[in-house]
């Protein structure tokens, strides 16, 4: 199955062990092991910023603070959980944060937040496709923006629980870890997500 | 049977095996018999898809150099602080190393500012622990308006008082040549000789009686034996045979004079000094006048004495405030002479053994010493 593959853990990714060597590091003044960190996790703190807010620049500017944000914590990062969790709970808070500041501007400037194609900006950065036919890149970049719309609409809560789960993959574990909710709840949101995302597409897309 | 809500929420976790083996049987009973909901399970398996398959987005150009410099600038700003201020191990000897360097240079600085005031208040003496450890320091080169008093050797000293009580005002006069006449001598002398020097009042009789006791042992000391010195020295100074003789003598004189002074109180031993070193400054055509005027509280004195003395033209050129003593060197029309020293005895106890009515000069020049009780 398709989507049964997203459940299974990424070879590539460090083990947490390897991520606390260097946070002890960090901690006892060496900041060059904090580039390690940065290089492991920088790419997958991006993806879940630009997934969340749905603008690429927003999402690297996000990241950058996140990082820093982290740096600065160091020292109470207590290692109950993984470092990467850690990470990522940060950069989803961050995230969140720009959300509300844009929402508020939005709603004070009276400005239409649809106007902003923020699925074109994080689609300028995306990796290059295998496709070599324009057409079929220019079909599969168009439904892409129409996915990043659907999930733009999404509440914050079901959002953030759809992009660790659906699209960077994250277990039910790490999601509980990350979001500090209970695996029923994680199990809830993530339904409810997928319901919602399955009516958005359908009246966006039609026929699926 | 289950309806389709019942399995409504749990469908989207079915594909994935996230149900209960309970839900999943559920489920796959209600699929089986539900064409609606195998289309929504469809549904939900491609919706799913599409979100899946959303490209990665790759980082910008030097995005990881960018979150490092960050980083590192957030270091060096953390780095500083705790290298200033964090470890106690350094902030500790810091502080005390700061305080000893403040103390220091506090008492430097004031160390250099007293020769400053001296030239400012000519008149202010030294304490008496300074003056008893600067023996072999010349007057002349530390305090120049004090040296003038403190170059005169007693011989010299008596002869001007000889002077003096013949009732001429020439001794004023011949001060100058008097002191030139002194100077090899006082270069020898420490500085403690400084108390019998110049044409001064009681102070440096009661000098004079300490630097007379041991040479005139065996005679009656009273007040007119200040003057029998005085009497033997000038003819001894005149005498070019018995010049160095009675030099000599003098530098003994003056030993026994010093063994005798240091023995004494160091209040005692300074208290003559005020008063002289005042009249240093005193015109040359005025006889100083010395009254102490004995009081409880001297501050309070003090100010009633000076607000008292404004009352009558009295001008006040230098003062020494002291704790327990305050001398003011005061110039006086003669005609509220003897006003004064009547309002005087109402501020205090007055020691006067002078009349000031006799005093024919148009201003007085009154020493007047301020003492607590």
């Amino acid at each position: 199955m398709l989507w049964m593959s997203n459940t299974t853990e990424d070879p590539k990714k460090p083990a947490a062990d390897d991520d606390m060597i260097y946070v002890e590091a960090c901690r006892t003044g060496d900041t060059e092991a904090f580039a390690v960190l940065v290089e492991r996790h920088s790419k997958k703190m991006l993806n879940i910023a630009c997934r969340i807010l749905g603008d690429y620049d927003d999402a690297c500017d996000v990241t950058q603070e996140a990082f820093l944000a982290a740096f600065r914590a160091l020292n109470s990062f207590k290692g109950e959980a993984k470092f990467s969790t850690w990470l990522y709970r940060i950069v989803l808070n961050f995230a969140k944060n720009r959300l509300k500041v844009r929402r508020s501007l939005t709603h004070r400037e009276g400005a239409a937040l649809d106007n902003v194609d923020g699925t074109t900006a994080c689609a300028v950065c995306s990796a290059a496709s295998d496709d070599t036919d324009p057409a079929r890149q220019m079909e599969r970049r168009e439904v892409e923006v129409q996915v990043q719309k659907c999930i733009d609409k999404l509440d914050n809560d079901y959002r953030e629980v759809l992009v660790l789960r659906d699209i960077q993959g994250l277990a039910y574990e790490e999601i509980r870890d990350v979001l500090q909710i209970p695996d029923g709840t994680v199990k809830s949101r993530l339904s409810r997500a997928r319901l919602a995302m399955k009516d958005c597409l359908k009246k966006v897309i039609g026929d699926l | 049977m289950k309806k389709c809500q019942d399995i409504e929420n749990l469908l989207p976790l079915y594909p994935e095996g996230a149900l209960t083996d309970a839900e999943k049987r559920v489920v796959e009973e209600h699929l089986a018999s539900c064409t609606i909901c195998r289309k929504e399970l469809a549904y939900l398996k491609k919706a799913h898809q599409l979100v899946t398959e959303m490209p990665e987005v790759g980082e910008p150009p030097w995005f990881q150099q960018k979150i490092l410099a960050q980083v590192r600038k957030e270091a060096e700003k953390k780095n500083f602080a705790k290298k200033w201020f964090y470890p106690l191990r350094i902030r500790i000897p810091l502080q005390i190393m700061t305080t000893i360097i403040i103390a220091v240079l506090a008492v430097y600085i004031y160390r250099s500012g007293e020769d400053s005031m001296k030239q400012i208040l000519p008149g202010v003496q030294p304490p008496a622990v300074e003056m008893q450890k600067e023996d072999a320091k010349p007057a002349l080169q530390k305090v120049p308006q004090m040296s003038a008093p403190a170059v005169l050797s007693p011989k010299a000293a008596l002869r001007e008082e000889a002077g003096r009580d013949k009732g001429t005002r020439r001794e004023a006069a011949g001060d100058g040549d008097v002191q030139q006449s002194a100077v090899p001598e006082s270069k020898t002398q420490p500085l403690d000789s400084m108390g019998t020097g110049n044409a001064q009042i009681s102070a440096e009789k009661k000098a004079e009686k300490s630097f007379a006791i041991p040479r005139h042992s065996g005679e009656p000391i009273s007040a007119k034996t200040d003057v029998a010195p005085s009497v033997q020295a000038a003819p001894q100074e005149q005498k070019v045979v018995k010049a160095e003789t009675s030099d000599r003598e003098a530098k003994t004189e003056d030993r026994a004079f010093f063994s005798t002074a240091k023995k004494k109180d160091s209040k005692k031993a300074a208290a003559p000094a005020a008063p002289q070193s005042m009249a240093a400054s005193v015109d040359a055509g005025m006889r100083p006048v010395s009254v102490t005027l004995y009081v409880r509280d001297v501050n309070t004195a003090t100010a009633d004495v000076e607000k008292m003395l404004a009352a009558y033209d009295a001008k006040i050129p230098s003062r020494q405030m002291g704790a327990q003593k305050t001398v003011l060197q005061i110039t006086l029309p003669a005609k509220h002479g003897t006003t004064v020293m009547s309002r005087l005895k109402d501020i205090g106890q007055v020691h006067d053994k002078n009349n000031l009515s006799e005093i024919k000069d148009q201003n007085i020049m009154m020493i007047l010493e301020i003492v607590q009780f």
